[in-house]
């Protein structure tokens, strides 16, 4: 091994075919251009929301893009792509209530979103260079890519 | 047959790489890290300085 680099994953605007199919690899569905994400409603006090809800450009609700997790029915909680004052895209979601489905089928914070995601840019990458490539979930539930390179 | 291997775990990658000379496998990474996200930390191994040090020591003798 010659070198290793650590990377927090982020999401761009212009990945969005890539985060649909990593979506939908977990049997969520992402609805796109849909403009409010159905949540409780209202902030209440006492509760720590996360760092995915800081330097967001819009307020809670509001989203590019929606989120539904797999068995989602007409009410329950959505999540939301919603674009961050850096401009990225960010994952949020009301966790409380229904919101617990997205939790589950998705990582909290989207963690599990974005480990496929970057899956799914690892193979895209190489299926442009012409690279074999070979993807395989860990035991752990790591996501893991191999490149092979001429 | 050189390798690259790209790990996610916990919204955190790591891509790691294998069989490459020296500073090769900076310039082979260099794309997808880029369009993962933000780098946060770059190790070299020994096998990276092994053969960069091969590589010094070539373009030293012409």
């Amino acid at each position: 091994m010659s070198h290793v680099a650590a990377i927090d994953l982020e999401i761009a605007p212009t990945q969005l075919d890539a985060l649909e199919a990593a979506i939908t690899e977990l049997g969520g569905t992402l609805v796109r251009n849909q403009k409010s994400y159905k949540w409780y409603g209202q902030l209440v006090g006492g509760g720590s929301r996360g760092a995915e809800f800081d330097n967001l450009k819009t307020a809670p609700g509001v989203c590019a893009h929606a989120i539904r997790p797999a068995g989602w029915k007409h009410g329950d909680y959505e999540g939301g792509v919603v674009e961050a004052t850096d401009g990225t895209f960010r994952l949020v979601w009301d966790s409380y209530a229904t919101g617990v489905n997205l939790d589950r089928a998705f990582g909290v914070g989207g963690t599990r979103i974005k480990d496929h995601l970057g899956a799914e840019l690892a193979m895209r990458h190489a299926a442009r260079k012409g690279q074999r490539a070979r993807k395989e979930i860990l035991a752990d539930g790591t996501v893991a890519v191999d490149v092979y390179v001429d | 047959m050189k390798r690259i291997r790209a790990t996610f775990k916990d919204g955190k990658a790591e891509v790691k790489t294998f069989g490459f000379q020296g500073s090769a496998c900076l310039d082979a990474t260099r794309d997808l890290e880029k369009a993962l996200g933000k780098v946060t930390g770059d190790i070299k191994t020994a096998e990276f300085r092994q053969t960069a040090e091969v590589e010094a020591d070539a373009v030293n003798r012409r």
